[in-house]
């Protein structure tokens, strides 16, 4: 740390961040993704929603099962989002494109996650201080 | 430009993509307020010609250090790029209000 920046604590300016994940679980920009919401988490921060759009969708497929020598890439976000209280939706349209659909309709969506329409992107953003996307 | 990170202004990119046509587009949007934080394949660039010409535009870059370490490239020397890990990256997005991502 540079000695002219201060942490936010210091500063006492927390922040309301948006962030947009556009691709699937076994990525590098997701594994970002993550990476950035459990940093923003640990200086204080509050992260409002996340937000899957286009292969992020497939973040919500509840039956991945991935191999035991691998991170949890789904289920890790549903840890994140009951510890902290973060909205994580997948777009609906790009869900249906995908036929991620059907999961939702058969509640075999991973635990914390929903489906909504952009305007609630749209909407986070509004509310938010910062909007990342990644992928 | 260190004294300047901590101003509020500017757009921070954040350029993932290797050097290319994105480099190539994203060099005449640069300017002196802005930040770049090299990420993902973006940290290729380091060994790249084209870093000259994004730092010939004044501003500031960065490089995340994890995804220097998973690529194996090593850590710029004393060429004013910062090596940054994912609690300052947070800090340059509370110091720029727009962030795009390439």
């Amino acid at each position: 740390m540079m000695n002219d920046q201060k942490t936010c604590a210091e500063t006492d300016r927390f922040l309301t961040y948006t962030l947009q994940v556009n691709t699937p679980p076994y990525t590098a920009a997701a594994d970002r993704a993550f990476c950035f919401a459990e940093a923003l988490l640990r200086r204080g921060h509050r992260l409002r929603r996340v937000f899957f759009y286009r292969d992020g969708v497939y973040h919500a497929l509840a039956g991945a099962e991935p191999p035991a020598d691998e991170p949890d890439r789904i289920g890790r976000w549903s840890a994140l989002a009951e510890r902290h209280g973060v909205d994580l939706v997948i777009c609906s349209a790009a869900a249906q494109r995908r036929g991620v659909w059907r999961a939702a309709e058969t509640r075999d969506l991973a635990p914390g996650l929903r489906v909504a329409g952009l305007a609630l992107l749209a909407e986070s953003v509004l509310d938010s201080d910062r909007w990342l996307s990644f992928g | 430009m260190i004294g300047s990170w901590g101003t509020e202004m500017g757009v921070l990119h954040l350029l993932s993509q290797p050097p290319g046509p994105v480099w190539e587009s994203l060099v005449p949007r640069l300017g002196d307020g802005d930040r770049v934080l090299l990420l993902g394949d973006g940290v290729y660039g380091l060994r790249h010609p084209l870093l000259g010409r994004l730092q010939d535009t004044g501003a500031g870059i960065a490089a995340l250090a994890p995804d220097l370490v998973a690529r194996g490239v090593e850590p710029p020397g004393a060429e004013g790029i910062r090596v940054i890990d994912y609690e300052e990256f947070v800090d340059l997005t509370v110091a720029c209000v727009r962030i795009l991502s390439w």
